[in-house]
């Protein structure tokens, strides 16, 4: 018999850490094109921080996107980043973006100086042009303070690059009258709901519809968003249903040796439905008022699948992951015990 | 390094030449999907590699009232082929659930029999239909009934001097259809199958065979599960004690995929459900 069931799970997950140091460098190179590179370390696995400190870049220098050009090809080479985890890139990062930026803003004005005859305090950068406070005429467009800084043309050549580095404020480890300490960066806060269909004779779960909020602060990017949300799915299902490393713990003889026996979930094992949202509410720590959330989307399908099993059987499945084999020996127990 | 000679025959004959030179020091490759995967572990050493994509063994027609499959046939035109979907759907069912698109398009049906997993897909389905197996070796052919082709995990009568030419399948009436249960929905190896066949005179059963897969040594045929079918009216209480039935005649073991335990529990309601579905109750 299949029963049917409906859970939901909260999730509050801290992005960034604090107090223990978390930098992140960054460095933005004018070319004589009047195109930008900006040169970040942190990793890009496929969650897209290359693609959306780009988008801080353009935006920060007014630029078009298509302007800015972005590499972590190799981080060696890079200017550094603590690292990608702990859903810090988003939270971080933008702010070593920024300040590289207004570093580069400032060269600028300051090789300008001398073409533009006049003292860089008096000279304004926006959109990609900078000019003398109240003569906008009198300007240069980055194309053209890039081929003057590499070609000459009136100053010596020069290498115009802005850097940035940031970490949050160090703080007290705590308050030694209240014990209150600030232990995370920013939190990110999720909610999702799953329904079930459980197989009784079989033990089988089929995650029938799922549905992931999460509230983010700015989504920098939306479609990164949804598929960070839906990503999280992935290793979230594995983890309640399949991914067992000691399927009868505690003897080790049938631990799995290969990904054909640890099951990770395919295609075929999503659920027919997917949904998701975003809510944003600016977080005052982060550039534009972004955070990150990630890795939380990894944690609201295990509870929500857990309590959507418990609404279809009446059984609260203590154990990850629920294997078939799990829910019938917890039928049976259950039967047992009238 | 190992030497390994490896030959490409284009005709049977030549092949199983090939075969009756190098014995048992010879492995026979087809898709590869088993073969290159106890290579790659070492798990066999052979020093001649005979492939057989060179023989034209990847048809399936209709001979005398048989289906006659070619031992070549990949997984994938099983899955495509309107014969099969015609006269021999549970075949196709069996094709579907079998490993992964890329898998389906190198494997074949004869390499399944030849690797003789307890859990081959394709087994239980050829079983339901009594199906025979065509050997053919330098001294001609001889033929071995499904039922008599397994002797263990991995071990059949094939002998290293034979390959499998063709499966002939008899066009045996009723309905059939194949279940299988494993970690996840696709590209898995079953924690337990089974296919059965029922011809029914309005609700009395005339003829049945219940196949189970993961469940034993080999491939099993249940047939005193079979023999309570036959002459009765089949309702769920017989359907239900029957299916009990099938799984006592089973030997299951633990392992990676499940426990003995769990695959009696689901093997019993995969074929009450399997049983209901082709009585249609």
């Amino acid at each position: 018999m299949k029963k049917k069931g409906v859970g939901m799970a909260c999730v509050l997950h801290p992005t960034g850490n604090k107090g223990a140091g978390d930098p992140s460098n960054a460095a933005i190179q004018l070319k004589p094109d009047g195109t930008l590179v900006l040169l970040v370390g942190a990793v890009d696995l496929g969650q897209g921080s290359t693609t959306i400190l780009r988008q801080f870049a353009a935006d920060l220098m007014e630029v078009p996107i298509e302007h800015v050009f972005a590499s972590n090809f190799a981080d060696d080479f890079a200017p550094l980043s603590l690292g990608s985890f702990a859903s810090r890139v988003t939270l971080i990062d933008p702010h070593a973006v920024e300040n590289a930026a207004e570093d580069l803003k400032k060269k600028i004005r300051e090789y300008a100086s001398d073409l533009l005859e006049a003292h860089p305090d008096d000279l304004e950068y926006k959109e990609g042009k900078v000019f003398v406070k109240g003569a906008p005429d009198r300007s240069m467009t980055l194309a053209e303070v890039g081929g003057a800084s590499m070609f000459g043309g009136g100053a010596d050549p020069a290498l115009l690059v802005g850097t940035g580095a940031w970490q949050p404020a160090r703080f007290h480890p705590h308050d030694p009258e209240t014990g209150a300490m600030p232990a995370v960066g920013a939190i990110s806060f999720g909610a999702c709901v799953a329904e079930v269909e459980v197989d009784t004779e079989t033990g089988m779960v089929d995650v029938t519809k799922l549905t992931q909020v999460w509230e983010v602060g700015k989504a920098v990017n939306p479609l990164l968003v949804r598929q960070q949300i839906n990503g999280g799915l992935h290793p979230g299902l594995g983890t309640t249903l399949t991914e067992n490393s000691y399927p009868y713990y505690p003897n080790p003889d049938w631990a799995p040796e290969n990904f054909s026996d640890y099951a990770l979930p395919t295609f075929l094992d999503y659920p027919e439905e997917t949904l998701w949202g975003i809510e944003e509410v600016p977080h005052p720590a982060g550039v534009k008022g972004a955070k990150g959330f990630s890795e939380g989307s990894t944690n609201g399908p295990p509870p929500a699948i857990m309590a959507a099993i418990h609404d279809a059987i009446g059984i609260w499945i203590d154990e990850y992951p629920a294997t078939p084999e799990v829910i019938l020996r917890a039928l049976e127990a259950k039967e047992a015990s009238g | 390094m190992r030497e390994v000679s490896y030959f490409a025959p284009t005709e049977v004959g030549e092949a199983v030449k090939l075969l009756a030179q190098h014995g048992e020091k010879a492995a026979v490759l087809a898709g590869g999907t088993d073969l290159v995967a106890q290579l790659n572990y070492y798990e066999i050493k052979p020093s001649a590699l005979v492939y057989l994509g060179g023989l034209d063994l990847d048809y399936v027609r209709e001979e005398g009232g048989k289906l006659v499959i070619g031992a070549g046939t990949t997984i994938a035109h099983l899955l495509t082929d309107d014969l099969i979907a015609q006269k021999f759907s549970v075949l196709a069912e069996a094709a579907a659930t079998h490993g992964s698109p890329a898998i389906r398009t190198k494997a074949t049906i004869g390499g399944n029999l030849g690797t003789a997993s307890p859990a081959g897909d394709m087994i239980p389905a050829l079983m339901v239909m009594d199906a025979d197996l065509v050997l053919a070796s330098s001294k001609g052919q001889r033929t071995v009934p499904i039922q008599e082709f397994f002797t263990g995990p991995g071990e059949t009568v094939r002998t290293a001097e034979e390959l499998i030419l063709e499966i002939h399948v008899p066009l045996l009436k009723g309905k059939a259809v194949f279940k299988k249960l494993g970690r996840r929905k696709a590209q898995v190896c079953s924690i337990v199958s089974t296919a059965v066949r029922l011809e029914m005179d309005g609700g009395v059963c005339k003829d049945a065979r219940i196949v189970l897969g993961s469940m034993a040594p080999t491939p099993l045929r249940c047939s005193k599960a079979e023999a309570m079918l036959k002459g009765k009216a089949v309702d769920a209480a017989l359907v239900a004690e029957c299916a009990a039935q099938a799984v006592a005649e089973s030997t299951p073991i633990d392992d990676q995929r499940a426990t003995a335990w769990y695959r009696a529990k689901a093997g019993t309601a995969l074929v009450a459900r399997a049983l209901a579905e082709v009585a249609g109750i």
